[in-house]
């Protein structure tokens, strides 16, 4: 039970009362200390898995346990210390600089009137430093680009020092320099213990990254496991409804489309 | 403009408040238009009566009307993710107005009576305002809740409009131009002790809680995920900010562009972060509602009504920060 | 493509312009023959067929215009409809007339439609409602007659009017002459004041304001400016840049003023009551008016006296009894009262006893 960060257990879904079901009897377990990708094409469920995770949503039926115990066993407080979101669109519509939006990281371990004191301005700019964006710190966040804002949305959530990560589709709209430079310090992360929950539309993303693989389609699990188990030629081609490769270069997989059918 | 440290700011501008306040106790139409001469307060008993009887809880007044606009327009601001609401963009010194009058005509004159109902119609205007923007199919988040916001206030306005026509043969209701553009003119020690407890409550509130209007200023799901009890804090903070505004409201009338204009201006000057934009934000506006309400009963022989004046520079300073690119919408 | 365009651009231009034309003239006032002309102290002229025989009084202010046409007999029957803005209809005209009340009235605020359903010949009205009411009124083929009453000058021409109007200038005369001799007899008394004789005099209107007051000043254009003048005062406010109408005061601005004499005027009529409450006020005890007793409620009747209805005469004698109490001596302000209901709306001496004397409010010696 202590290796599973968060487990689901036939949790369902639907966002009204009797509606279309987004998710359906899901069950799965997160592995800790570990990169886990949720697979899938777009719009079958994943950010919905994730708020059901954060507990920002509640399942219509199933339990998801976090640490082996309820969301209703930890206060909101402890919660925020324990599980951070770098969710797929953050707006911020008022200009912060980048210090000061990775400062609301450290909202958990403020009082109800309190504001952030020398110390959480101390672990700020250690996110900054480990992030390499330390010459960030003053800019106003309408000025950086989309690469930079990832790194900073991912520095505040490095500030909020939790134990799970959950991201989604972090290295959407990213270039191939900033996708692995995230990727890399996520992989970093797991090094120091932090348990890493991403989703992902693309298999290339995960396979870089994750150890622990999950796939899901039309709001079902389709299979869940280890690389080899789960990154197959035949699930992937089935999952995306298009023929898919798996090949094999020096030790790296990747996953490739066919085109010649 | 460059940012300058919040501290730094916050003091100069609490001096500024406080000379400003000092200042104004000697200015008004009495000896003569414009300034008194300090002395005079020794040597006339009228003068002595005059200063602490009317000039003094009226500038006090002024002083709280303008902060609590101007901390209550931040709020709205954040809370909504909107840079353009104030409150009297989204129903709420609009309601509150309609509230007091409806008080006084018909539920009773006992001040604490009037502030309720205020308060009651502010709420109604704020939520109104919100429930209907979003049944609206038209435009961005930021338009909808304008357009929503002002059709909301046109209501109430034309409410008090109607009540002050329709129900009040004998004259109860102040002036309609009372209500419509405001005025500190009635203003006495009694008015103030009865709207101070209201005010210093809810700019408390707002004060204390600076720091989590910037992680409400975020989406929902992110300020979940940092501890964030988001309905239940947003509506504290909406609650204590509309029951100030009603407040002070029901004893001045309808003031409008405050709460809009000065928090971007002091976003400007300190950032967007509330910690210190807000506390930057409340004294800001505290001057500048003393200001324009020295202006409104020194100036001219006649009372010029407060909302004509907030309005007047009010645009003109939005219409300046808008062109010079000042405030990035958007629509 | 392009000529047919144009040719039909200039046919809309010059169609337009001719239907434009065609409305701007106004259908004529009445048909036929026009055998009366009438020109108001505004300017505007009216052709009547004969002596106008269901006249209607409309608009804001009508009270004033109501109470200048009652002076003539010819009212009780000629004037058909009236205004009803507050219940203050009931209170003087039965007086005046006992058959008011068979006459047709108008909700408050009426538009030209109500008006014209009323069938008048001719619609008398304050003169500030011509662009918003009277004009309208006008369209429909309705004539409109405005009354100015802002000066004695004026208002004698307003009551020519009247005359010519009801077809009984001799009366219009009589009553200029009431008037007259009045003004007459108080600009003598006071034509050789030098300036630091005459008193400087504050009027301020009160209005309740949810249980604090307010007090306004009148713009410098009004009758009650005049009326100070020649009553031997000095106004405090003119030369105020004022506005176009009451315009708030606080009470530091009064207290700069601090005029020898204030008068405290309320449409409501409790200008009493609130005299009273100013005198035991800390504040305005310290104004020189207040400690040397010269804070008076305006008189009132039925209707303030300061106003430019009827009785402004009335209010003038009165401050001026008040103004120069020395020199005041014969004017006795109830018998003036008593002339004025005889002479003016021939009410005999039981009705004045009984209707008029009761509502005497104000410092009435």
């Amino acid at each position: 039970m202590d290796h599973k960060a968060i487990a689901a257990k036939d949790v369902s879904f639907a966002y009204h009362e009797g509606g279309i079901r987004v998710l359906r009897d899901v069950s799965l377990d997160i592995p800790a200390q570990k990169i886990t990708a949720i697979l899938g094409p777009n719009g079958t469920g994943k950010t919905t898995l994730l708020h059901l995770m954060l507990g920002l949503l509640k399942p219509g039926s199933g339990e998801v346990l976090i640490f082996g115990k309820h969301h209703g066993a930890y206060s909101r407080r402890e919660m925020s210390q324990i599980m951070g979101l770098v969710p797929q669109f953050e707006s911020i519509p008022f200009n912060f600089t980048v210090l000061e939006y990775i400062l609301l990281g450290r909202s958990p371990y403020l009082k109800p009137f309190q504001s952030p004191g020398k110390e959480d301005l101390q672990i700020a700019e250690e996110a900054l430093t480990s992030m390499g964006i330390v010459g960030l710190a003053g800019k106003p966040v309408s000025e950086l680009s989309g690469g930079e804002r990832q790194l900073v949305h991912l520095a505040r959530v490095l500030a909020q020092r939790t134990k799970i990560l959950l991201l989604d589709e972090p290295t959407a709209h990213l270039d191939l320099e900033n996708q692995n430079r995230i990727l890399n310090l996520l992989v970093e992360l797991t090094e120091r213990g932090i348990t890493i929950v991403l989703t992902t539309h693309d298999p290339n993303v995960a396979v870089y990254a994750a150890e622990n693989f999950v796939l899901v389609n039309e709001g079902r699990i389709y299979v869940e496991g280890g690389l080899d188990t789960v990154i197959t030629p035949e699930n992937l081609s089935t999952m995306y409804n298009v023929p898919i490769h798996v090949e094999n270069a020096d030790g790296h997989t990747m996953v490739v489309m066919d085109k010649n059918g | 403009m460059r940012r300058r440290s919040g501290k730094q700011v916050f003091i100069v501008l609490g001096v500024g408040t406080l000379v400003i306040l000092l200042a104004s106790v000697f200015l008004g139409r009495y000896p003569r238009p414009y300034w008194m001469p300090p002395r005079l307060l020794l040597e006339d008993e009228l003068a002595r009566r005059l200063v602490f009887s009317l000039r003094v809880p009226r500038l006090l007044t002024a002083l709280l009307l303008g902060m609590t606009l101007s901390a209550t327009g931040a709020v709205l601001q954040m809370v909504f993710r909107n840079p353009l609401v104030e409150p009297g963009f989204m129903g709420v010194t609009q309601g509150a107005a309609f509230g007091a009058a409806l008080s006084i005509l018909w539920l009773g004159k006992h001040p604490l009576v009037i502030e309720l109902s205020a308060t009651l119609f502010g709420l109604i205007g704020l939520f109104g305002s919100y429930f209907l923007s979003r049944r609206l199919r038209f435009g961005g988040w930021v338009l909808r809740l304008v357009l929503s916001g002002v059709a909301v206030s046109a209501l109430f306005s034309a409410g008090v409009g109607i009540l002050k026509y329709v129900a009040d043969p004998l004259t109860q209701l102040p002036e309609i131009t009372f209500w419509l553009l405001g005025g500190l003119w009635g203003v006495t020690w009694q008015n103030f002790w009865y709207v101070l407890p209201f005010a210093l409550a809810g700019l408390l509130t707002m004060f204390l809680m600076r720091w989590r209007v910037n992680l409400l200023s975020l989406k929902d799901e992110t300020a979940f995920s940092l501890g964030a009890s988001t309905n239940r804090e947003r509506m504290v903070l909406l609650f204590a900010s509309v029951t100030a505004t009603a407040a002070l409201t029901s004893i001045s009338g309808i003031i409008g562009w405050v709460g809009l204009i000065v928090p971007h201006i002091a976003r400007r000057l300190v950032g967007a972060s509330a910690d210190t934009s807000i506390p930057v934000a409340m004294l800001l506006g505290g001057i500048f509602t003393m200001l324009s309400d020295d202006i409104a009963r020194s100036l001219l022989a006649g009372e010029i009504p407060l909302g004509i004046l907030t309005s007047a520079i009010g645009a003109l300073l939005f219409m300046y920060l808008m062109i010079s690119m000042g405030i990035k919408v958007r629509a | 493509m392009k000529k047919t365009a144009l040719r039909w651009f200039v046919f809309m231009i010059v169609s337009s312009s001719l239907l434009l034309a065609a409305c701007g003239s106004t259908p004529a006032a009445g048909d036929g023959s026009g055998s009366l002309e009438i020109t108001d102290t505004t300017g505007h002229t009216v052709t009547l067929d004969g002596l106008p025989q269901e006249i209607a009084i409309a608009g804001k202010a009508s009270v004033m215009v109501q109470d200048a046409a009652f002076m003539f007999d010819e009212a009780d029957q000629k004037v058909k409809a009236l205004e009803n803005r507050n219940q203050s209809v009931f209170d003087f005209l039965p007086v005046v007339d006992p058959t008011i009340d068979e006459k047709d009235l108008f909700e408050r605020d009426a538009g030209p439609e109500q008006i014209a359903a009323v069938k008048p010949d001719l619609v008398l009205m304050k003169n500030f409602n011509k662009s918003k009411l009277g004009d309208s009124v006008e369209k429909l083929g309705i004539p409109v007659l405005y009354l100015n009453l802002e000066s004695p000058d004026i208002f004698y021409q307003d009551i020519q009017m009247l005359g010519e109007v009801f077809g009984v200038p001799e009366r219009a005369e009589e009553i200029i002459r009431f008037y007259q001799d009045r003004v007459e007899n108080v600009q003598e008394i006071t034509s050789d004041l030098a300036e630091e004789e005459k008193p400087r005099v504050l009027i301020l209107r009160y209005s309740d304001q949810g249980g604090d007051f307010a007090f306004s000043i009148p713009p410098e254009s009004w009758l009650q400016t005049q009326m100070v003048e020649i009553a031997g005062g000095r106004p405090v406010w003119v030369d105020q840049g004022g506005s176009g109408g009451w315009s708030i005061v606080n009470f530091e601005q009064i207290a700069a003023w601090d005029p020898d004499q204030i008068y405290l005027v309320d449409y409501k009529g409790d200008a009493d009551e609130v005299v009273r409450r100013l005198k035991e006020d800390a504040l305005w005890a310290s104004l020189s008016a207040l400690k040397n007793g010269q804070l008076y409620g305006f008189a009132f009747d039925f209707y303030s006296w300061d106003q430019p209805d009827t009785r402004w005469i009335l209010g003038l004698e009165w401050l001026a009894t008040k103004i120069h109490p020395e020199r005041t001596d014969e004017i006795d302000i109830l018998a003036e009262v008593d002339a004025f209901y005889d002479v003016l709306y021939r009410l005999d001496q039981e009705s004045i006893q009984e209707n008029v004397l009761p509502k005497l409010r104000g410092d009435i010696p």
